[in-house]
């Protein structure tokens, strides 16, 4: 096989561009999607997307600049889903589904009231790497460096609300703040993502690789190392094969997250038959040594 | 007993007073005395309808007390108060520390620069001679507390180590960097080892792979990772065997004679109210204070739970 075949798409700059942008969102993604399933709220990344569409047409119509309205219109979303499920009365989920679902109606409905800008904004909801620009580039690198900063500074207080809200309020934490700040953040990254993603899709690729780390670990220093490195290799499988199908980015990215997920599910299935052995009539799973044939020996550290 | 000696022996080595001045000082110069003032506290989460209602407390430092009640008595809405989760409604929640210094030296300097400023001054009206308090009032997020929550409560599935969930207790001491120092590992090494959980081999398991009484432990090993002037627990003895809680209640009355007040809640009247040296009875309002010989009696738990409880410790109906 002529390997110029292989290396044939970073003949094109634009191609180059895309690859680099693909990786730095999901490992942008895949680090916050550890925080995001551990918080409980898988939609989040879903509705924000949808929410945050709406400010992007708003702002494409009105003459803004696209980051400036998007970023504004998440911002407020994101407080306003906060402040919501702080409430006890109504649940996180319900919250975001009626902000979010509210933030893409109004999108859609000016769409279809203005009807010459459609061809724009399918690139938003699907993903396209054509639509990829410079800009897009400097605004997703600045992207991941604040939020890996953020994510480096307030490790801490993130893990403790996250783990337990109530004892991390009585230590001091301000988990009003970190919450806030927190959510701010995802929609900083949602906005970033949505052009080599796309709306409809980056859901997945900030689930897929964290639900896949965290079969495959119970540590969640590893879980969060590996959902980031599983959500770059996604990425640049996706982003580089998507030029050999001809398909959409978005969506060759979230079918290499689902595969990912696929063989972490198939690899504890697999642990977990392996590890299975009983003791008389009591049967159960966890790692041990075959000390002979008919015998084992546990292991100390599971 | 080497775990009640170790336990002791680091309770005491935390307590390091200073002067005004900022030298040390033992605490033989000078007499520190601090309580729980609570003070006719109500709350509730609807309005209008309180969970508790008049509560009034006092507690020095070093006690244990036990706080009993059924269910739906405010035991926990108590403790959430105390630790400053919840803003009473009305009266308040106090940290009162007095110290009583007689530190000859530095009253008499005091007295004579007093005297300099003004002749009339009669030193000999001050009484006692060479004895004074100072008093500092602190609310709840001021101080110290160590939370132990609910067992029940806790995601055991969430991927965390012990290691990780003791090292939360020091979340806002050990540094901007996200990854533990030297210095803090040692720690969280030593005060698990003092409550008879091998770091080396139990420190990088999830927490859902200890036993029950093993998690308790950890959990306390958070709160007291921060040095807590005052531990709080909340029915730390529910949902454990029986051998788990004397562990854990000797564990407890240990920390206590080494001066660390404890306020626990719990609802087990037979066996763990009657070992304890405090206990305060409760059913929206304070309705029995006192060692558990004077307070347990068929009229205060009839008041408190509607029952009794017999002499071979089974709870019946009371008629």
């Amino acid at each position: 096989m002529d390997l110029t075949i292989l290396l044939q798409p970073f003949q094109y700059e634009f191609f180059t561009r895309a690859i680099i942008v693909s990786i730095v969102v999901g490992g942008v993604c895949g680090l916050l999607g550890v925080y995001i399933i551990l918080r409980g709220m898988s939609y989040i990344g879903h509705g924000m997307a949808h929410a945050v569409f709406g400010g992007a047409v708003v702002s494409y119509i009105a003459g803004f600049n696209f980051y400036l309205g998007a970023t504004l219109w998440g911002f407020v979303s994101a407080f306003l889903i906060n402040e919501i499920a702080r409430r006890d009365k109504i649940k996180a989920d319900a919250a975001i589904g009626v902000i979010t679902t509210a933030g893409f109606a109004i999108g859609i409905f000016l769409i279809s009231t203005t009807r010459s800008y459609t061809s724009n904004f399918e690139a938003l909801l699907f993903g396209n790497i054509l639509g990829i620009t410079d800009q897009d580039l400097y605004v997703i690198i600045l992207v991941a460096i604040m939020t890996a900063s953020f994510i480096f500074f307030f490790q801490k207080s993130l893990l403790f609300t996250l783990f337990d809200k109530e004892t991390a309020k009585v230590y001091g934490v301000r988990i009003d703040i970190v919450e806030l700040l927190f959510s701010l953040v995802l929609a900083i990254v949602i906005i970033a993502s949505m052009n080599s993603i796309g709306v409809t899709l980056l859901a997945a690729a900030i689930v897929a690789p964290a639900i896949s780390a965290r079969m495959i670990t119970n540590n969640f220093a590893k879980m969060v190392i590996s959902s980031t490195i599983m959500g770059v290799i996604v990425s640049f499988l996706g982003m580089y094969s998507s030029y050999f199908f001809d398909s959409a980015s978005g969506s060759t990215i979230v079918l290499y997250g689902a595969i990912a997920f696929g063989f972490s599910a198939l690899y504890t299935c697999l642990l977990k038959i392996y590890q299975t052995h009983w003791h008389g009539r009591i049967k159960h799973s966890h790692p041990h040594v075959h000390a002979n044939e008919h015998k084992h020996e546990h292991v100390k550290k599971p | 007993m080497t775990l009640k000696r170790s336990l002791i022996s680091w309770i005491h080595r935390r307590s390091t007073n200073r002067s005004k001045n900022g030298e040390r000082i033992s605490n033989t110069d000078c007499k520190i005395t601090s309580y729980l003032s609570i003070k006719d506290i109500t709350y509730g989460y609807k309005p209008h309808n309180p969970v508790i209602e008049h509560i009034n407390l006092l507690i020095p430092k070093g006690r244990f007390v036990g706080l009993l009640g059924p269910s739906g008595s405010g035991k926990s809405t108590l403790v959430k108060l105390i630790t400053g989760l919840y803003s009473p409604w009305s009266g308040s929640v106090q940290y009162v520390y007095t110290r009583q210094h007689h530190d000859q030296l530095e009253r008499d300097s005091e007295k004579k620069s007093l005297k300099e400023q003004n002749n009339n001054y009669d030193t000999n009206s001050s009484s006692p001679d060479y004895y004074y308090h100072t008093f500092s009032i602190k609310r709840p997020n001021q101080v110290i507390i160590g939370y132990v929550p609910q067992i029940e409560t806790v995601d055991w599935n969430f991927p965390v180590t012990v290691k990780e969930v003791v090292s939360m207790g020091l979340w806002d001491r050990s540094g901007i960097s996200p990854f533990l120092s030297k210095n803090t590992v040692t720690e969280i090494d030593r005060i698990l080892d003092n409550l008879d959980i091998h770091s080396h081999e139990f420190g990088k398991r999830q927490i859902r792979e200890l036993s029950g009484g093993q998690q308790q432990r950890v959990f306390l090993a958070r709160a007291l990772i921060r040095k807590p002037s005052i531990l709080v627990l909340d029915e730390p003895t529910s949902g454990v065997d029986h051998n788990t809680q004397e562990k854990i209640l000797n564990i407890l009355t240990a920390l206590s004679k080494a001066g660390l007040t404890i306020i626990m809640t719990t609802h087990d009247l037979s066996g763990i109210a009657r070992r304890l040296p405090w206990v305060v009875c409760m059913n929206k309002k304070i309705l029995a204070e006192g060692s558990p010989s004077e307070v347990l009696t068929k009229e205060n738990l009839l008041k408190t739970y509607g029952l009794v409880v017999k002499e071979n410790n089974d709870i019946g109906a009371y008629d």
